[in-house]
Order: C-alpha cells, then sequence, then structure tokens
C-alpha cells in the first residue's frame, strides 16, 4: 500500500502492454470502466429480455414481432407464440441480469471503481490486484449464469429468489445460476474489502471521513453491508448446489413429484428463504445507497448549496445499514413462518423509513433557496429524489403484514420495486454515468440527447410502472404468462396493453442514450478540468492518468460541500482551496 | 438559518398539505366508486377482510398526502429557485438543533402512528387470522401439486382418513389409507372448493412437490403452501357465488394454469352437493 501512496507514475500504465493496460489493468479507473462497459452491455440483454415478457402479457397468443422467427423452438411455438416455460425463463433472467450484473455492479462496480478513490485523493485502490479479480470474477459469474441459454433445458426459471423445492429440483440451467450467483459473491466480497480498506487507510492528507463526499460514504457503509451479508447468500447458494446436484436434503422435506416418491427428507423449504432474504435484504440497500449518494452529490452541486444535514444523512445511511439486518423476514409474511415473528419484522420495517424519510427530507431542503442549473445529471438526480419517494412510500402498504396478504405476490411488489430500482438505482446510475462521463473520457456528453433520453425516460417509466400498481390491487399474480387464463383478471387486459405500449418507448428511449453515449465518446465536447464547477477532488486533476495525482498529493483543507460561501467570489470552493487566499 | 428561509418552507410546507389532503380524499373516493377491475376486488370477507381494505385506504391516504408536500417542496423550489448567472444559492448548513427535531419528528410521526395503526384499527386481527381458527370450524384439506389444487372434505364422520406420501399417484392425490375406517366417506375432488355460506372454514393447507400460494381475492385470503407442513388458514364467505382461486407463487412450468374455483352456496345447497360426491365415491 505504501508504494502506491509514495510513487506517482505518470504513463498510462506505459510498460504493461495493451493485455496489461486495457484488459488485465489493475488501475482504478480502467477497472471501473470495464465494470460500466460490461454492465452496459448487461443492460441491453436484461432490457430485451423485458420486452419480450411485455409483450406476452400486452399482446397474449401473438407471435413475437421480429424475434419470433429466430428464436428456438425451446422458446417459442411453431407461430412464434412464447411458450409458458419461456416466459418462465424470461423473467427469471431479466430479474437476475438487472439486479446482479446491471444494478450492483453499476454501483459497486463502476461508480465505487472510478469514483472512490478520485474523491477521497487515493492514487489506487488499496489492493490493485484484488480489484482486478473482483471484476473478472464477475465477468466469468454472469457468463456462467448466461450459459444457462445454451444448455439443454434453458436457462434457469425459478425467479431471481430461486425458492427450493423447486429450484433443488430443476436442471442444468438452475445449476449454472446458482454457481454463477456464488462466483458473484465472490466477486462483490473482494470489492468490498479493497473499498473499505481504500477508505479506511487512503485517504489524501486533511480528508477527514466527514469531509468525504456522500457518494463515498455511501459507497463506504454498502461495503460493509456487502461484506457481512453476500457470504451468507454464498452460504444459501452452495446449500442449494449440493441439494440441486448432490443429493442432499438442507430445503427438502419427503415429497412427491409428477406420482414420484422422491429420496429426500427433513429439510426445511422455508429455511432457504430466511437465509436467502437474510443477505438479499441488504442487498436491497446495496442496490440503492450509492445511487441515493449519487443523487445527494447531484442535487448540492447543481443547487450551488451546501447538501443540507450533511452529517445527519451519514448517521442516517449509518442507521439504514444497521436496520437492514432485522428486517429480512418481512418478504416472508405469508411464508409459513411463525405469525408471531412477523409483528417483529412489521414493527422494525416500518421503523427503517425514519432514516430514509430524515435523508430525503434533507434532499429536498438542499433544493429549497438553491440555484438551480437543471443539467442533465441534475435532472436524473432530480429523477431519483422524486420516483425514490414513491418506492418507499408503496413500501409501507408491504411493509404492514395484513395488507400484505392480499398484496404479496402481486403487481404491486412488481410496481414497488421498480420504482425504487429504476426510478431510484437506474436514476442514480444515468446521473453518474453523464455526471463523471467528461472525467472518464475527456468530453461531455451531449445536452440535448441527454435531455430528451431523460424526459422520455421519465415520462414513460411512470405510464409503465405506475398502473401496475392498480394490477395488484387488483389482485393481478406476478410470474404468470397470461393473466386472461383468470376471470378476474380479464378486466384489467386493457391496463396491460397499455403498459406494454409503455414499456416499448421506455425500451426504445434507452438507445438514445446508448447512441448518446457512444457518439460523445468519439466526438463529443472536449471537456476542462472541472466542467461542472465542483468542489470535490477529481474535479481538481483534469486527465487523470496511472496513480491520478503527480508527485504531491492534494491537501484537503475544506468540506465537500462548501457551495455559494459568503466569502468567496465564485459559487464554489474546491476543497483543496483555501477559504482566504494568502498573498 | 434567516427568518425568510423557514418561514418560507413553513409556509410552503402547509399549504402544500391543505391541496395534498384535498387530491388525496378527492381521489380515494373517486377509486371506491368506480371500480372497474383495476382496483381491488369485491370482498365478500368478514371483519378481517374488510379492514385489509381499510388499513389500505388509511395507506393511500397517508402516503399521497405525504408524496404531495414532498412535491410541493420541490415544484416550489423548481420555480423560485431557478438558477441565474452570478446568482448564488443560499449558504446553510442547518443547525444541529433542525436536524434533531427533524429525525425526533419522523420517530414519533412512524412509530406513534404504527403503535396507533396496530392498536386501534387492526388490533389483534392479524393473530386472529393466522392463529385464531375457530372452534366451530368446518374443516377442509387442500393439497396443492404441480399444477393443481386437490380439495378433501371429511365426510359425514367428520374424520379425515390417514394419508401417506408413499401412497400418492394420479388416482389417490392425498394418498389416502383405505385401511383407515374413516377413510371411507372422505370426498376428493380437484381444483372446485365448494363451500357453505357464512360459516367459517378451516383449511389444513399441504404441498406434496413445491411451494405453491393459496390465494383466493375476493375473500382476502393468500398463504404459502409448503411440503413437510400443514398450514392451518381460516375464512368465512359472506356472498354466495362462484370465484377465482388461484396459486400465488411460482411452481414450475404449468404455474400460470394453476387455478381452481371457489363456489359458495348456501348450507342446504352445500349438503346436497356433499351428499351427491360422497355417494359417487
Amino acid at each position: 500500500m505504501t508504494t502506491i501512496d509514495a510513487t506517482p507514475v505518470d504513463a498510462h500504465d506505459s510498460h504493461a502492454g495493451f493485455w496489461g493496460a486495457y484488459i488485465f489493468s489493475r488501475d482504478h479507473k480502467t477497472i471501473g470502466k470495464q465494470f460500466l462497459f460490461a454492465s452496459m452491455i448487461f443492460m441491453a440483454v436484461g432490457g430485451l429480455l423485458a420486452m419480450i415478457i411485455r409483450w406476452n402479457l400486452g399482446f397474449p397468443d401473438q407471435p413475437v414481432p421480429l424475434l419470433g422467427s429466430i428464436m428456438g423452438e425451446a422458446m417459442v411455438d411453431d407461430k412464434g407464440v412464447i411458450l409458458p416455460e419461456f416466459y418462465n425463463v424470461l423473467f427469471t433472467m431479466h430479474g437476475s441480469i438487472m439486479i446482479f450484473f446491471v444494478v450492483i455492479p453499476m454501483l459497486n462496480g463502476w461508480v465505487a471503481n472510478f469514483i472512490l478513490p478520485l474523491q477521497i485523493g487515493a492514487r489506487d485502490m488499496a489492493s490493485p490486484l484484488l480489484n482486478m479479480l473482483s471484476f473478472w470474477f464477475f465477468v466469468v459469474a454472469a457468463l456462467v449464469v448466461l450459459s444457462g441459454f445454451l444448455v439443454e433445458g434453458g436457462a434457469a426459471a425459478t425467479g431471481w429468489t430461486a425458492y427450493p423445492p423447486l429450484s433443488a429440483l430443476a436442471g442444468m440451467g438452475q445449476t449454472l445460476w446458482i454457481v454463477g450467483v456464488a462466483i458473484l459473491g465472490l466477486s462483490s466480497i473482494m470489492g468490498s474489502v479493497n473499498y473499505i480498506t481504500t477508505v479506511i487507510k487512503l485517504r489524501a492528507p486533511g480528508m477527514l471521513m466527514m469531509r468525504m463526499p456522500i457518494p463515498v460514504w455511501s459507497v463506504f457503509i454498502t461495503a460493509f453491508l456487502t461484506l457481512l451479508a453476500t457470504p451468507v447468500l454464498t452460504t444459501a447458494m452452495v446449500m442449494l448446489l449440493m441439494d440441486n446436484s448432490l443429493g442432499t436434503s438442507y430445503f427438502l422435506p419427503q415429497i412427491v413429484v409428477s406420482g414420484e416418491l422422491m429420496e429426500t427428507s427433513g429439510g426445511r423449504p422455508v429455511l432457504f428463504q430466511h437465509i436467502f432474504w437474510f443477505y438479499s435484504h441488504p442487498a436491497v440497500y446495496i442496490m440503492v445507497l450509492p445511487a441515493l449518494g449519487v443523487a445527494a452529490e447531484m442535487l448540492a452541486v447543481f443547487s450551488r448549496k451546501p447538501l443540507f444535514g450533511f452529517k445527519t444523512i451519514v448517521y442516517m445511511l449509518l442507521a439504514i445499514a444497521a436496520m437492514s439486518f432485522i428486517v429480512w423476514a418481512h418478504h416472508m409474511y405469508q411464508s409459513g413462518m411463525s405469525p408471531a415473528a412477523a409483528k417483529w419484522f412489521m414493527f422494525w420495517t416500518i421503523a427503517i423509513t425514519i432514516p430514509p424519510s430524515v435523508i430525503l427530507y434533507n434532499m429536498v431542503v438542499t433544493l429549497l433557496g438553491g440555484s438551480i442549473r437543471f443539467t442533465t445529471p441534475m435532472l436524473h438526480g432530480l429523477g431519483f429524489l422524486s420516483m425514490f419517494l414513491i418506492g418507499g412510500l408503496s413500501g409501507i402498504f408491504l411493509a404492514s403484514a395484513f395488507t400484505d396478504i392480499f398484496l404479496h405476490d402481486t403487481y404491486f411488489i412488481v410496481a414497488h420495486l421498480h420504482y425504487v430500482l429504476f426510478g431510484g438505482s437506474l436514476f442514480g446510475i444515468f446521473a453518474s454515468i453523464i455526471y463523471w462521463f467528461p472525467k472518464a473520457f475527456g468530453k461531455m456528453m451531449s445536452e440535448r440527447l441527454g435531455k430528451v433520453h431523460f424526459w422520455l425516460t421519465f415520462v414513460f417509466f411512470n405510464l409503465t410502472f405506475f398502473p401496475m400498481h392498480f394490477l395488484g390491487a387488483a389482485g393481478h399474480m406476478r410470474r404468470i404468462a397470461y393473466p386472461l387464463n383468470y376471470d378476474h383478471l380479464v378486466s384489467s387486459q386493457l391496463l396491460n396493453t397499455w403498459i406494454s405500449v409503455s414499456a416499448f418507448i421506455l425500451g426504445a428511449s434507452q438507445l438514445i442514450f446508448f447512441y448518446n453515449f457512444i457518439a460523445s465518446m468519439r466526438s463529443g465536447k472536449v471537456a476542462v478540468a472541472n466542467p461542472w464547477e465542483a468542489n470535490t477532488l477529481e474535479w481538481t486533476i483534469h486527465k487523470p492518468g496511472h496513480g491520478n495525482w503527480g508527485p504531491q498529493l492534494p491537501v484537503v483543507l475544506n468540506g465537500p460541500y462548501e457551495y455559494s460561501h459568503p466569502e468567496v467570489e465564485a459559487d464554489f470552493l474546491p476543497q483543496t482551496q483555501p477559504l482566504k487566499a494568502e498573498g | 438559518m434567516s427568518r425568510r428561509f423557514q418561514r418560507t418552507a413553513l409556509w410552503s410546507a402547509g399549504l402544500s398539505f391543505l391541496f395534498a389532503a384535498l387530491v388525496a380524499g378527492a381521489w380515494v373516493v373517486k377509486a371506491q366508486e368506480n371500480y372497474s377491475g383495476w382496483w381491488l376486488p369485491v370482498n365478500i370477507a368478514p371483519e378481517y377482510g374488510q379492514l385489509q381494505d381499510l388499513m389500505f385506504n388509511i395507506f393511500l391516504v397517508l402516503t399521497s398526502i405525504l408524496a404531495l408536500i414532498f412535491y410541493a417542496l420541490m415544484a416550489y423550489a423548481f420555480i423560485f429557485n431557478r438558477g441565474r448567472k452570478g446568482k448564488k444559492g443560499f449558504y446553510t448548513h442547518g443547525s444541529r438543533r433542525f436536524q434533531l427535531g427533524l429525525v425526533a419528528f419522523f420517530t414519533v410521526f412512524v412509530i406513534g402512528g404504527e403503535i396507533f395503526v396496530l392498536g386501534q384499527v387492526t388490533g389483534d386481527v392479524w393473530d386472529r387470522m393466522k392463529q385464531g381458527v375457530p372452534e366451530n370450524a368446518l374443516r377442509i384439506e387442500v393439497m396443492a401439486e404441480q399444477f393443481a389444487w386437490n380439495i378433501r372434505y371429511p365426510g359425514p364422520d367428520g374424520k379425515f382418513g390417514k394419508t401417506d406420501l408413499e401412497l400418492m399417484d394420479e388416482e389417490n392425490p392425498f394418498g389416502i389409507d383405505e385401511d383407515d375406517p374413516a377413510a371411507g366417506d372422505d370426498v376428493v375432488t380437484v381444483g372446485r372448493l365448494h363451500i357453505p355460506l357464512d360459516v367459517p372454514i378451516h383449511i389444513l393447507l399441504r404441498s406434496k412437490d413445491v411451494l405453491h400460494s393459496f390465494f383466493i381475492p375476493v375473500l382476502r385470503v393468500k398463504q404459502d403452501a409448503v411440503p413437510g407442513e400443514t398450514i392451518n388458514v381460516w375464512m368465512r364467505a359472506l356472498k354466495t357465488g362462484k370465484f377465482q382461486m388461484v396459486c400465488a407463487e411460482l411452481c414450475g412450468l404449468g404455474h400460470t394454469a394453476m387455478k381452481g374455483s371457489v363456489v359458495v352456496e348456501s348450507k342446504k345447497d352445500f349438503q346436497a352437493w356433499l351428499e351427491q360426491e360422497a355417494a359417487v365415491d
């Protein structure tokens, strides 16, 4: 670690060659970009799966246009209509890809890797080797999970939650899924150890903990969640793998499948759910907190105001992290677990709304009295703020075990989780990409295209996911291929068609973003060192090379949010600039 | 913080609160009267079911008000705090007292609301629903399998015959042991749950293979069926008719076709149907 601190390297891995510089790079910026590119590819795949899902729900019994003719016979019938068994694959893989290979790596791979060392004034991660391994484990994990599409029986089809006994009885695609997710767990653990160590050991002189910008804080706190929760998931996956392939019965009681008595006994299916959600509830915060950090940064920078209640936000993030470990069973109110235990989880689940409420309120007050610049990253930050709020509020309906009886496993849940993960996380991710694009690629992304993309996304996101609350209230179950099969859902089919059309426009709008991303990288406006006039350290260097800073590390003198300070003429005060100019 | 800043924040919060309450109220009333299949379905359950809908509406009003206050604050900032070149923002970090007050407010609001709602509105309904099966309830066994609902009535003797997983096959979905004298009069049907009107029904919920979820929207009942366990569910129907019963937990290839119907009929009709079925057996 000390060697990184002492020796700046000016050239971009000059002696490393092509493979060392771009493929097996140990530079945190390159690894961050690798996570970004890979996740964007997976985002396209996951998005495409979502489009096919929506086609099947909005236009049942009609052949899938364009794709119908090229999809294999395990996916569609001879007319090109989706088979129900492939529908199960579609939503399973859509969920798995979006959660494990888009949202988590975007936030804890791209944002964490690219931003964290730059914002705390470190030359690189504490362990560049571990960092590189973290990326490659992630790639292997994704390839293993996706290779399920190529094996007999198709990819995993038991939902992203993979509840046994179904998942324990499933075939090769499911086995690959389990192995892939376990490998991803290793990648996450490697990343989190690195982030924690880097923040604790490698801050620049003067970078006190309370001078760290909020994205760093959120990644830092998230890393603790990852480190504590992910091993539990890995354990669950190993046990499930043994049930699936080696004939153990951790989660399997004596069961009869298609008239045949299986050689299983003594296990409990609900046990898996406890272990799985013990990871996956903190994982919900792993998927949201860094995005919240990014959005809060946008609000402060573009309101030209200090982040209101900065320290409170940090403490509240810590409170969320701590409380996230005692609410997991609110996913299981109707699972057959003890109804008495449900009340304990209900109490804490409703109580966990307190810290996010305080944070969101502080974020809004940051806007008041500001001098707001509506740039694209700011719009996405505001998108996070307004949409994550709806996701949080709809959570209250589900937190109460009593109302959850009806709403559990309906589209109300689907609406809720998309408001959190799309309306929350994804807007945060878009903000992070656009905001740090100039630092990553030296160019600006087009503001005009960016705004078109934002407004289309924002409008059609709401037109797609808000009506899903109504579907859920009408008792529309999730994970069903043919809603028209059910008497009580016939009258809501129009709503399903409406949602599908909106979803197609929402999906198509993302092409604008991809185009803007690639075109701006090639021929965007050349960026200056500090295009957003922000305070944090990454904007003090124009084009960070290997080791980020020259011989001298920056010395931090101020907090990160000294915007519009009355004693400074400009409306920002970089963290390295003394408040009173000397001489 | 300056006086003016505080006053503005207070005023905008107050006004938007009023506005929000109005809009939310109108919205709820409207949604209730124009039932169109896009909202909570008909509710034929007694107290426990009515309370679920009441809670839903309380949450709806509460969250709508919170959301609108929030959006009003945002809108205020968008209109009055637009950036201009050379215009600086208002420099404030807030005060410790304000932050403590904020945390205290949300804590009291959320925990207080929780205690009020749990204590005054729903009380111990959750316990009664999940654990308090009425003594005199009619017992019916439901065995879920891929991809059907098997239903068993104890017959005139009121006793279920013994079952064994090893005896299960297509002819005998429950694996009923025919040697047991109590088994002779058991009535087994598939996918059609007949229940008498206004009689508490005690469902002994089981699954033979994977997880399923027993969901009857109009009765506001949902419970996962877990292999290896027998879970108690109870319900009561206040209206006759034929309603949808579905599986709400992903259970494999045929999940989307796993459904059944609930037939609620008068006690007399029910008794007649049961006797007829017993005779067929």
